[in-house]
């Protein structure tokens, strides 16, 4: 161990334990976000119109509109954010915010892939029956939430990690 | 006869009697500069991080921080009827009705992380006895409340939880217990309670407010005091469940929160000073 540790390679143990803390951290970082960038739209700024919980939920079985949903969204993202925490904090030798944008740019097209083929109440059908004018504020509210997470994983990596 | 609720005045004068108090402990710390006393501790240890935190207990601290913190907004949505539903939105919660489903439901989460947290605590990871208060924790109350009010420069070290950490611990304990028992006699779930008069019911209500807006207060407090940078370190293990052995030896007693389990530490009477103070 102690020679990993001086070549500057953090063991399996460390790893692991950082990617599922800090991706939970990261997910409730981001849950946090979303929040206050929803309640934008209280002052006038209609940009997310969609509730991320209940959509997110949908994309595990739920049924749509409902506060089930909304329960299996808020589990699932906490979730989704520990399991791409540990894919994070196995992929690269150093963090830097910006490797954990790279990954939420990865999640990105998952969530996105996943919208695209399965039917959300809250997406109205799935993206691809969208147009792109309204698919867009979607993709946006999704890359922003997501970047959030992105950025918080990579600044807990680079700074909270020994 | 009760009010049917806990007035808001009294609900804002205790989340503000808290404020107040971190407010006054703020700008005190920003001019007085207090540091632990005693100097580095003269313990032999093997280099590396000192564990604070095994992963369970961080996992359970952050699903705690998002349970109750729906659970709290929630009911702050409930009491003020609807005030931040433009902050529940994420949630599909657009209503009181959603709020009390929410408020209600997550309660069974909220019980299955409280009871790992006491299983793994007692039974598992055997940390009962760093949060439990003890006597010497009356003495180093009187002596902390000295170094509040300007009598001394410095404060005594700490295990790894000092005395209002530990009093903060078990209010929001006692809280949880309260808000707990008051709030399942009102909801009454499966109907195993009987029927409960409406003077006895509002006094009931009244409790769970209260208590509420005193655990609210408590939160406030926990969030300041992890914020504020002296206590860092101990923030960031709850991330990355270590702090360095520097700061192990330089701001806890070590007789009171040993790192290595068995290990006989000496006093913080006994550490040494720094080598610049013994020069």
């Amino acid at each position: 161990m102690d020679n990993m540790e001086n070549a500057g390679i953090l063991p399996g143990k460390v790893r692991l334990e950082f990617g599922i803390a800090g991706g939970l951290v990261a997910a409730c970082v981001m849950s946090l976000g979303v929040m206050v960038l929803t309640a934008l739209n209280a002052v006038g700024l209609n940009w997310i119109t969609w509730a991320w919980f209940p959509m997110f939920g949908e994309l595990f079985g739920a049924p749509g509109l409902t506060s089930l949903a909304a329960m299996y969204g808020l589990l699932g993202s906490l979730l989704f954010g520990i399991i791409w925490g540990a894919i994070f904090a196995f992929a690269f030798k150093k963090y830097t915010v910006m490797k954990g944008m790279g990954i939420a740019g990865v999640e990105f097209f998952v969530i996105v892939a996943a919208l695209s083929f399965v039917s959300t109440a809250e997406v109205g059908g799935t993206l691809l029956s969208l147009s792109l004018f309204g698919a867009l504020p979607i993709l946006l509210g999704l890359a922003v939430a997501l970047a959030i997470w992105g950025a918080a994983m990579g600044y807990i990596g680079k700074h909270y990690i020994p | 006869m009760y009010p049917l609720r806990l007035p808001e005045v009294y609900a804002a004068a205790t989340v503000l009697f808290f404020v107040a108090i971190f407010a006054v402990h703020f700008v005190r710390r920003a001019f007085r500069e207090p540091k632990p006393m005693g100097g580095r501790a003269a313990l032999e240890m093997p280099e590396g991080p000192v564990k604070a935190y095994d992963i369970v207990q961080r996992l359970y601290h952050w699903s705690l921080f998002v349970l109750l913190g729906l659970v709290a907004l929630t009911g702050i949505n409930i009491y003020y009827t609807g005030a931040l539903n433009f902050l529940m939105a994420p949630f599909g919660v657009a209503d009181v009705i959603s709020s009390i489903y929410w408020h209600t439901t997550l309660l069974w989460l909220l019980a299955a992380v409280i009871v790992i947290h006491v299983v793994w605590d007692v039974a598992v990871a055997r940390t009962t006895k760093q949060i439990l208060p003890w006597g010497r924790d009356v003495k180093q109350t009187f002596t902390r409340l000295l170094n509040f009010f300007g009598a001394t420069k410095d404060y005594p070290k700490h295990g790894k939880y000092d005395v209002f950490m530990k009093t903060a611990h078990w209010g929001m304990t006692l809280c949880i217990v309260v808000l707990g028992i008051t709030g399942i006699y009102m909801w009454n779930p499966y109907g195993y309670f009987p029927a409960i008069s409406p003077d006895y019911n509002s006094l009931l209500t009244i409790l769970h407010d209260f208590f509420s807006f005193l655990f609210v207060g408590l939160v406030i407090g926990h969030v300041y005091f992890a914020l504020l940078p002296v206590n860092w370190p101990m923030m960031r293990s709850m991330i990355a469940g270590t702090v360095s052995k520097d700061v192990y030896l330089d701001e806890f007693d070590t007789s009171m929160w040993p790192a290595v389990r068995g290990h006989k530490a000496p006093p913080a009477a006994m550490a040494v000073a720094p080598k610049e103070v013994v020069a």
